[in-house]
């Protein structure tokens, strides 16, 4: 009500509404939400927009397809996705491999994951090689990530931290999975605003699992560089996260009841970033933890304990690689495991 | 506690299921509301409800007053003691420092220093929407308008009721005390219509005010790297953010008042509408203009004098009312600037001639666009830092476009079409309301339109209502 209002003005009437017709709108209106949601959640699993979410369904679908008889099953994230060449291990030391990196958001639950799955179904590899990114180590798993890894939900619950995941954060994980209208709006909105490139869009990943990346862009790079440093500046002290150290014991205990030997890989990091003494006091701190650790195992090797540095011509990001350096790194790489296939080969 | 954050939905189902479950004992449900509300004002500091408690008490004291005393004079004096501490309390808070510095600054040009004491002094929120609210029931009380309420929790209530204390609407006591004072009685109708609003003024905010924010952040912070259709673009983009963002607040306290069984009053009858400014006034932020109207240009004598005189007199509203929204030149500046148009309208034939009533297009159009343009230069005035600001806008308008203003302009459209194109048929019924009024399968397919539409595009980021600051 306004006082005095003139005639001409829109008014606001109250609705003529019974009770069945109120429940039946807004009952109406909940289903056509949740149709819509389901859609969504269809045509996005079906073709993402999104690259992680992309690399994350075609790794999975990768590991389902796969043959098996593999010598060795590469695992880790997406700097591993971009610098693993399995085709030059094939070259080099004539064993197959498969690129299985997925996303740095997924810890080493993704690895795990992978591995179980592929030791249900196929003989275990000689070998299992687990290439992440020096942060990766200290960090805790994201719950949106996680969500992508096409396993039930209440598989990831338990693993993203077992006892100690929130209900509250264990709701997240269901609502990551299951509204894809909310946490995929911007899949959604670039397919709105540029629907011809949606219909366009054709992912095209090689059958080796090994994703080459070309595009050097200097101002990406130098601000991960800042990242990274600003990182090593505020945390300073940093240790393996209780959750990957678990999820480390799992993929162990694995390899030691398949009698598979476990390649903990540091990913090529860019030289700049690497002399700076901040970050390499910071970084040496996570690699004496690996080091240590291999060293109360047997079957677990730390590789590249001193890093591979590359110049920043030829990277991404401060620690992803371009294809020019991929292959360098994994020649370099194929030397520092060649032991461990001639040792087993030998062995057999 | 901001409407779009996490936390306030959890707060209202809280405050809504006990207050359905006192619903036979409506006093109880005060006292229930009123706690609610001071934990609502008390979430963001809860030191300035010491503020809202002196503005509620001197009202309360100084109507019953007022309604005692037997002389004239004596009523007289008891509203200046409320005039004066509420005021006192708002000038203080809100004007104080841009006094204290446009004394200085004015000093300084004569080539005095004075060393003025500058206070960093917080703005309470919500103070100039609860202490209008809380004046107007005294000065009703004193024109014999109303009887002065005797339950204070009831009186407290009507000044701190938590849906519209920090951004309004200003209800008037005539309005809401009774309903305060009465049981309320909830219905289905009533239900669907708060429901309605509460998701349409969702929609407003997150989907209409927050995505274009961005457009006109980035407009009025870079402004002097901007050119062309760009600023233009920036202007409409603000137009619409504070339309949005300011309606939709008002939208959602209304739905939630209905959902209680409280009828707020309408706040905004689709300003960009208007063919007139006299017209526009009587669409935008009405619980101000008419409170203004109300107990300020009417006792001035309103337009019941010389045309000199009514001329000043709009002036001098419109200058408070521009001023009541912050202390600022640029809120001056605007104020004078709408008031200048309504008094251009006022004389000039063509623009006299306008017929609210009229529904032809050819009437309506062009007087619609031109009053829309003049809008935007109103918002320009209110959304620049100073003069300089303004004139260099001004200056880089053109019809020149950048890499960026199609897609930006695709944005733009791509949410305001479907805006406009629901405001166009509610112009045309003259029905707010129309969507809820329309087919079943109509008014529910629409409704999931804008459910989807908040789930996709409504920002997350929790920014808060422009209004607050005022």
């Amino acid at each position: 009500m306004t006082p005095n209002m003139p005639n001409h003005l829109p008014q606001e009437t109250i609705p003529d509404a019974s009770p069945g017709r109120v429940l039946v709108c807004w009952t109406v209106a909940l289903v056509g939400l949740f149709l819509f949601n389901a859609l969504a959640g269809l045509m996005l699993q079906h073709k993402p927009v999104n690259y992680t979410t992309a690399l994350v369904a075609h790794k999975w679908q990768l590991l389902k397809q796969t043959q098996g008889n593999l010598d060795m099953l590469i695992l880790g994230d997406s700097s591993g996705n971009q610098a693993v060449d399995p085709v030059i291990f094939k070259q080099q030391l004539d064993i197959d491999s498969l690129n299985l990196c997925t996303t740095g958001g997924t810890t080493l639950i993704d690895d795990r994951m992978m591995l179980e799955d592929y030791l249900q179904k196929h003989d275990p590899p000689k070998a299992v090689m687990l290439v992440h990114v020096y942060d990766v180590w200290f960090r805790q798993a994201k719950l949106e990530a996680l969500s992508h890894i096409p396993v039930s939900v209440a598989q990831l619950s338990r693993s993203a931290g077992a006892d100690e995941l929130s209900l509250q954060d264990q709701a997240k994980l269901y609502t990551y999975r299951y509204l894809s209208l909310y946490h995929q709006n911007q899949s959604l909105q670039s397919i709105i605003l540029k629907p011809h490139r949606y219909l366009q869009l054709q992912w095209d990943w090689p059958s080796s699992g090994f994703n080459a990346q070309t595009k050097h862009t200097p101002e990406a790079w130098k601000a991960d560089l800042r990242y990274h440093t600003a990182k090593a500046q505020v945390l300073k002290n940093v240790s393996i996260h209780q959750y990957n150290l678990r999820e480390l014991q799992l993929i162990n205990a694995l390899a030691k009841k398949h009698q598979m030997q476990v390649l903990l890989v540091m990913s090529p990091i860019s030289s700049e970033l690497y002399k700076q003494p901040i970050f390499g006091d910071f970084y040496r701190q996570i690699t004496d933890a690996l080091a240590e650790y291999a060293q109360q195992h047997d079957q677990v090797q730390l590789i590249f304990e001193k890093p591979l540095v590359v110049g920043g011509a030829h990277m991404q990001s401060a620690d992803h690689v371009l294809a020019d350096a991929a292959a360098f790194y994994t020649t370099q790489l194929a030397q520092q495991i060649r032991p461990v296939f001639e040792q087993e080969n030998s062995q057999r | 506690m901001l409407f779009h954050s996490v936390i306030f939905p959890c707060f209202f189902i809280l405050v809504y299921v006990i207050y359905l479950a006192m619903m036979r004992r409506h006093h109880v449900q005060n006292l229930w509301l009123l706690l609610a509300s001071y934990v609502f004002y008390g979430w963001w500091d809860w030191r300035f409800l010491g503020l809202l408690l002196l503005s509620t008490l001197t009202d309360y004291v100084v109507a019953i007053g007022i309604q005692k005393a037997d002389s004239q004079s004596t009523r007289r004096s008891l509203l200046t003691v409320s005039v004066l501490v509420n005021l006192g309390v708002l000038g203080f808070f809100k004007y104080f420092n841009f006094f204290a510095s446009s004394v200085t600054d004015l000093f300084g040009v004569w080539g005095f220093q004075l060393d003025w004491v500058t206070l960093h002094v917080i703005l309470p929120i919500g103070i100039s929407f609860y202490t209008f609210q809380s004046l107007s029931y005294t000065i009703d009380v004193y024109r014999g308008q109303l009887k002065a309420c005797r339950r204070f929790d009831s009186f407290a209530l009507y000044v701190s009721y938590f849906p519209q204390l920090v951004a309004g609407p200003i209800e008037r006591a005539t309005h809401l005390l009774p309903q305060i004072m009465q049981r309320r009685r909830l219905d289905w109708r009533q239900i669907h219509l708060g429901l309605f609003l509460i998701l349409s003024g969702y929609c407003k905010k997150m989907i209409i005010a927050d995505n274009l924010a961005k457009i006109a952040n980035d407009t009025f912070a870079a402004h002097s790297t901007l050119n062309g259709l760009d600023v233009i673009l920036g202007v409409v983009a603000f137009a619409f953010q504070i339309y949005g963002d300011f309606s939709g607040y008002s939208d959602i306290a209304r739905g939630l008042g209905k959902l209680m069984g409280f009828d707020l009053m309408v706040n905004f009858r689709l300003p960009y509408f208007a063919i007139s400014p006299s017209d526009f006034w009587q669409r935008w932020h009405i619980s101000l203009s008419t409170w203004l109207r109300d107990y300020l240009y009417i006792p001035l004598e309103g337009n019941r004098c010389s045309s000199l005189r009514c001329s000043i007199n709009i002036m001098i509203t419109m200058l408070l009312g521009g001023l009541w929204h912050g202390a600022s030149w640029n809120f001056v500046l605007w104020g004078l600037f709408h008031g200048m148009l309504l008094i251009l309208y006022r004389h000039l034939p063509w623009l006299k001639q306008t017929d609210l009533q009229s529904t032809r297009i050819g009437h309506r159009l062009p007087r619609m666009l031109l009053m829309f343009m003049l809008t935007l230069i109103g918002w320009v005035i209110f959304r620049c830092q100073n003069i300089q600001q303004m004139a260099d806008l001004a200056g880089r308008v053109s019809l020149a476009v950048s890499p960026s203003t199609l897609e930006t302009l695709k944005l733009m459209c791509l949410l305001l079409v479907p805006m406009c194109l629901v405001q166009v048929i509610a112009q045309r019924r003259r029905d707010l309301n129309w969507i809820l009024h329309g087919p079943l399968p109509i008014s529910a397919v629409i409704m999931a339109i804008m459910l989807v539409a908040l789930a996709i595009w409504g920002v997350r980021q929790t920014t808060e209502f422009i209004y607050f600051q005022f």
